[in-house]
C-alpha cells in the first residue's frame, strides 16, 4: 500500500511538471511539412516498435517481480495461462 | 502502388506473418507462464503505458507507403531499453530512434543522419494496468528541415487489460501534443487504441493517433521468443489529403535479468 501511494504521488508529480510543457508547445507541425514525411509519425513510430508497444516483451515481470503487479503483459500471462490450464 | 497492390501485399503478408502463431498456439499448454517471451502488439503507433524495464532492451523498426517521396515509402529504426521497475516504483524506458530510412528524399536526410529519443516513465498499478508520462521525438538530430518539420511530443497515458471471457483486451486512453494533436492547433488531443489478443500471441488491434485512424493485425510468432510482427493500414479516414497507406513494424525484445 505504502508503495502504491508513493507511486501515486510520483505520477501525478511527473503529470505535473508535463502538463506546462504540453501548453507552451504551441507550433504545430504539419501534415505535409518541410519534410515529405512529417505528420506521419514515422520516426515517432521506430520509437514505438523499439519500446513496449512493438515489443510487448520488453514488459514482462521480472524474476523479483513475482506476485507483484506486473502491468497489462502480466495480465495476459495471467489470462492465457489460465486458459491453457483448463 | 495501387490499392489492389496494396491489399493483395497485406493480405499475403498478414497470412505468412500468422501461420506459425496458430500452429503453435494448439501446444500452448506444454509451455510454462515463466517462458511465455512472444506477445503480440497492443498498438501500432499509439504509444502505451508500459515499457522496458531495468534488464530489458528493444530494437525495432518501421515503415510504410506514403505520398511523401519519390520511393512512396518511408520507415525508421530504433532501440529502447530500461531503467529501474515499475512495479515496485517506476522504470524509464529510453529510445533512440533513426529516421529516414529510405530516405535520399523526403527529409533531406539518409540512413542514421536525423533522428530523435522518446522517453518514457512508467509505472504499473493494480489491475493489470499501468500509468505513464513520456515525450517522443526530443533531442532531435539531422537536417534543419527534419529539425523544423518534427517537434517533440509530450502525453500521458494509462493501459489496462481487460478479460474478454476466454480471451483478452488491452485498452489505452491518452493525451498528448504535437503529433497526437490536428496539425497547427495547440493543445492536447486525445489518442487511443483497443487490442483484442485471441492468443497472447494474435491480437487485432484498432487506433486513433490523434491525426489518423489505423488498424493492424499483430502476431509474435513464436511462443517463447520474442519477436513481433505488426501489419495495418494507416489513415483509414484518408485525412489531410492523404490515402491509406501499408503499415508494418517488428520488434524484438531482449530480457537480461
Amino acid at each position: 500500500m505504502r508503495n502504491f501511494m508513493i507511486k501515486i504521488a510520483a505520477a501525478a508529480l511527473v503529470a505535473a511538471v508535463a502538463a506546462p510543457a504540453m501548453a507552451q508547445s504551441g507550433s504545430g507541425s504539419g501534415a505535409s511539412g518541410a519534410s515529405g514525411s512529417a505528420g506521419l509519425g514515422i520516426d515517432y513510430a521506430a520509437l514505438v516498435a523499439a519500446g513496449a508497444s512493438g515489443n510487448p516483451g520488453v514488459a514482462t515481470p521480472g524474476q523479483s517481480a513475482t506476485g507483484t503487479l506486473g502491468g497489462p503483459i502480466a495480465g495476459l500471462i495471467n489470462q492465457f495461462s489460465k486458459k491453457d490450464q483448463k | 502502388m495501387n490499392g489492389h497492390k496494396k491489399a493483395v501485399l497485406i493480405t499475403g503478408a498478414l497470412m505468412l506473418a500468422s501461420a506459425p502463431a496458430w500452429a503453435q498456439s494448439n501446444t500452448a499448454a506444454s509451455v510454462a507462464a515463466s517462458d511465455m517471451r512472444g506477445f503480440a502488439a497492443p498498438a501500432l503507433q499509439a504509444p502505451v503505458a508500459f515499457g522496458a524495464r531495468w534488464g530489458t532492451v528493444g530494437i525495432g523498426g518501421y515503415g510504410q507507403t506514403c505520398d511523401c517521396n519519390k520511393q512512396d515509402e518511408d520507415g525508421s529504426i530504433g532501440v529502447a531499453f530500461g531503467l529501474g521497475d515499475p512495479d515496485k516504483y517506476a522504470a524509464l524506458e529510453v529510445a533512440v530512434a533513426s529516421s529516414s530510412l529510405f530516405g535520399d528524399t523526403g527529409s533531406g536526410d539518409s540512413f542514421g543522419e536525423s533522428g530523435s529519443v522518446g522517453l518514457k516513465l512508467h509505472t504499473n498499478v493494480p489491475g493489470y494496468a499501468s500509468f505513464a508520462v513520456g515525450v517522443n521525438g526530443t533531442g532531435r538530430w539531422g537536417s534543419k528541415a527534419f529539425k523544423n518539420a518534427n517537434h517533440s511530443s509530450v502525453y500521458a497515458v494509462a493501459s489496462k487489460m481487460v478479460p474478454v471471457g476466454p480471451f483478452a483486451a488491452i485498452l489505452n486512453l491518452g493525451i498528448g501534443d504535437e503529433l497526437y494533436n490536428e496539425p497547427n492547433k495547440d493543445g492536447a488531443g486525445v489518442f487511443g487504441s483497443a487490442a483484442f489478443y485471441f492468443t497472447q500471441q494474435i491480437s487485432l488491434l484498432a487506433e486513433y493517433t490523434g491525426r489518423f485512424t489505423n488498424a493492424a493485425v499483430s502476431v509474435a510468432p513464436f511462443r517463447t521468443f520474442p519477436l513481433t510482427v505488426t501489419l495495418g493500414a494507416t489513415n483509414l479516414g484518408e485525412r489531410y489529403g492523404g490515402d491509406v497507406e501499408f503499415a508494418g513494424s517488428i520488434g524484438m525484445g531482449f530480457v537480461f535479468n
